[in-house]
């Protein structure tokens, strides 16, 4: 009775292990620095 | 035909439950605007509200979806299960709370009225660095709200369990859109590798429970399915039967007693080779199926009395799958030993 159910979060699961990490993955690699450098700042030059 | 509502009856169990999730949810909310003004000093009460309530909710999330799978992986996770839908109620409410700070921090300022700017304000929808996560935090809090507002049993008796449960496996979507949200969003702007790694140890989690519970029902029924080709019949579940006693079923003509001891299970015939006490009523004393009636003794796993006395009586094969007892219903010969089926811890 239960077999449709989990043949559904079977199927859910499968997609979202595939897309999740590839999401998550492709989010963080197209991560850029929200406040640009400032060469002026003394805090700057020191990193 | 109509159905009535029926207000929800608070045991003492429900109230232990949700003490513990207001008490969790006090204390988090506590921890998180503490250390993140003493971390973060210049950061306003609306910021650190908007953080905390939202990961809040986000790791609440995590939990009921751990929950399934950890229960059909081991049975002591079970009281967890026990009123999730309070805990995903909670879940929504804090990310209402995250959601509606935000709507009014971000939006509700301008000309335009704070929906509106939601969705026009960024139209970036073809960068990933500056995709507008907002609308995506959107559509989960709306999935969430159908499902904290039908989670009362009135609407799963109104809307039959199939229906009921199909929409609420929207939480799958929700939590496909939250992981989307936070990524294109908070994890944007985080430097820190400490959200990054959270997030994704958050979601291999959920995968691998996910998979390794699937995989194991799958073996079940593989196993279940097998069983039944050789002739065994699922006669109950493992937990009904009471410790050192039996449960009497019916497999074939016969009547069968079912005994549960030392984490073994055997079956024998419910008819005591004195005179016909019925078996199944008595006990395991000291390693022997003992008669109510008379007290004639039988061990477990062969069905013969022990030794100075010569009582048999048949035994029947029996198996364990998953949770179910299986019995073979074809009686082997009288005092027959049979390998007991052992309970899986």
């Amino acid at each position: 009775m239960t077999r449709p159910l989990r043949r559904a979060h079977f199927c859910i699961w499968l997609i979202l292990t595939l897309l999740l990490p590839a999401l998550l993955v492709a989010g963080l690699l197209a991560r850029k620095s929200t406040t640009p450098a400032n060469p002026n700042l003394h805090s700057e030059n020191l990193k | 035909m109509s159905l009535q509502y029926s207000a929800v009856f608070w045991n003492p169990q429900k109230k232990t439950y949700d003490l513990a999730i207001a008490g969790g949810v006090v204390l988090y909310l506590g921890a998180f605007v503490g250390i993140g003004s003493a971390v973060h000093p210049n950061a306003t009460a609306e910021t650190l509200l908007i953080r905390g309530f939202g990961t809040l909710a986000f790791l609440l999330l995590h939990v009921i979806l751990a929950i399934g799978p950890l229960c059909r992986l081991n049975r002591r996770f079970l009281p967890l299960l026990y009123n999730r839908r309070h805990l995903g109620v909670t879940m929504f409410l804090c990310a209402l709370v995250h959601g509606g700070f935000s709507l009014f921090q971000f939006h509700a300022l301008g000309d335009a009225s704070p929906l509106v700017s939601l969705f026009v304000s960024n139209a970036r929808y073809s960068s990933i660095a500056q995709f507008p996560f907002q609308s995506l935090g959107f559509f989960a809090l709306l999935f969430l709200y159908v499902m904290a507002a039908t989670s009362h049993d009135f609407w799963l008796k109104n809307m039959t369990a199939p229906v009921w449960k199909r929409i609420h496996m929207f939480v799958y979507a929700a939590y496909a859109l939250l992981v989307g949200h936070v990524t294109l969003g908070a994890l944007q702007s985080e430097t820190s590798p400490v959200l990054p790694v959270l997030m994704g140890a958050g979601l291999a989690a959920l995968v691998i429970l996910h998979v390794a519970s699937g995989a194991k029902e799958r073996r079940v029924d593989q196993a279940r399915a097998q069983a039944a080709a050789e002739g065994y019949v699922e006669v109950c579940d493992v937990h009904n039967i009471p410790e050192e006693c039996a449960k009497v079923v019916t497999a074939g003509d016969e009547r069968i007693a079912v005994f549960k001891y030392d984490g073994k299970i055997s079956a024998v015939s419910n008819v005591c080779a004195h005179q016909g006490g019925p078996l199944g009523e008595g006990r395991v004393i000291d390693g022997c199926i003992t008669c109510p009636w008379h007290g004639y003794q039988y061990l477990p796993e062969s069905g013969q009395s022990p030794p100075p006395f010569k009582e048999l009586i048949p035994t029947y094969r029996a198996r364990v799958v998953g949770n179910k007892v299986l019995v073979h219903p074809s009686p082997l010969s009288p005092g027959t030993p049979v390998e007991p089926a052992r309970i899986a811890s």
